[in-house]
């Protein structure tokens, strides 16, 4: 009895390993080949691999900025726009994934489109102090000092004069 | 009817967790909706600190002085921002205060513009030794400074350590041979070394040419 028991639990164990290994195992392959070619410097094959990975569902921050890198050196500003402002629904997101984001926004000069989305996340989350620290460090970056200290100043809790 | 003791505790116990709110759905958190993380809270000093220096890149350097003052009377030990209200202070005219700030530092937190300024007023006080402990600093950060080398060199040579101010000019025409002008005060150096053959070739070098 016992050892029935044990033979139907191996194969349940077996048939679910596989099935995980199935889903997990295409994303992750397409993403690395994707990789592969980034490294050569092939972006423009690199892309629709990425693109085939996010789209298998692969929770990786990795994969957003290679993404959001190839997309900005290919000039598709609006589609790492859009991906960035989707990041924020992403429960594996975190605030220096964002940050690292926005690096990348500023080294391809595109920090005004990454400002967009986070004025739009600030609206929808004013108290989200964490959101408006990067929204502000970011107006800093982008040389727009007297709108990033009333940033710092509503931070602060402090008028913004 | 009479309740047994544990039957009581129980029923006890239950109208206590029906009367508790915990029951009741928890109030919408102002960053629902938000992955993990973006709720944390931000402290003030980083906050503080950060507006310090964006004030005065708009040049509004009473308010920025005044907001590194908050900071810095909440975190003294932010020797850093210490260091950059010392330049800011200094931006703002007030060279005294920004000369103090800058001495209780180590000399690698001043910042290289904030040194030179430093070193300038220094020169002006003729406390040379102290000049030259800056430059030094400067130099062992950016080694490429030539102007900075330049003023080393000088500052050396007034406190008559001529040896070492000659290095330095040396070191700057290995960069730059073809700079007269260093040659010359090069030159004027050596005959207050009384290494005066050596002088001459230097003044002859720097006729060449012309």
């Amino acid at each position: 009895m016992n050892l029935k028991r044990l033979v139907l639990f191996l194969v349940v164990v077996a048939v679910l390993t596989s099935l995980v290994y199935q889903n997990v195992k295409s994303g992750w392959v397409t993403y690395r080949h994707g990789e592969t070619l980034f490294l050569q410097g092939d972006l423009k094959g690199a892309l629709p691999l990425f693109e085939a990975a996010e789209a298998a569902g692969i929770p990786s921050r990795e994969l957003l900025l290679r993404l959001t890198e190839v997309r900005l050196f290919l000039g598709q500003v609006e589609a790492a726009r859009q991906a960035m402002a989707q990041a924020f629904h992403e429960r594996w997101f975190r605030p220096f994934t964002a940050e690292a984001l926005v690096e990348l926004f500023l080294r391809f000069r595109q920090g005004e489109s990454a400002l967009l989305v986070l004025a739009e996340a600030v609206a929808q989350h004013p108290d989200s102090a964490v959101l408006r620290l990067l929204y502000a460090r970011l107006l800093s970056r982008l040389g727009r000092f007297a709108e990033a200290a009333r940033e710092f100043r509503l931070l602060l809790g402090e008028p913004a004069s | 009817m009479k309740l047994s003791q544990p039957v009581l505790v129980c029923l006890v116990g239950l109208l206590v967790v029906l009367s508790h709110p915990l029951g009741a759905a928890p109030p919408a958190s102002p960053t629902a909706g938000l992955p993990p993380g973006f709720g944390d809270p931000i402290s003030d000093w980083q906050a503080r600190w950060e507006l310090a220096k964006v004030l005065s890149y708009t040049k509004a350097y009473d308010e920025s002085i005044k907001e590194y003052r908050r900071l810095l009377a909440d975190r003294p030990q932010l020797l850093e921002a210490k260091a950059e209200l010392a330049a800011v202070l200094l931006w703002s005219g007030q060279a005294t205060e920004a000369r103090a700030l800058a001495e209780t530092l180590p000399p690698h937190l001043v910042d290289g513009s904030l040194r030179l300024a430093l070193v300038d007023l220094h020169i002006a006080r003729q406390e040379f030794d102290a000049a030259a402990t800056l430059l030094q600093a400067h130099l062992a950060s950016d080694s490429g400074d030539l102007a900075a080398r330049l003023k080393l060199a000088e500052v050396l040579s007034w406190t008559k350590r001529y040896d070492a101010s000659i290095a330095e000019f040396r070191r700057i025409l290995e960069a730059r041979p073809e700079d007269v002008q260093v040659r010359r005060r090069l030159a004027n150096v050596l005959i207050w070394a009384d290494r005066k053959t050596e002088a001459a070739e230097e003044l002859r070098k720097s006729l060449q040419g012309r």
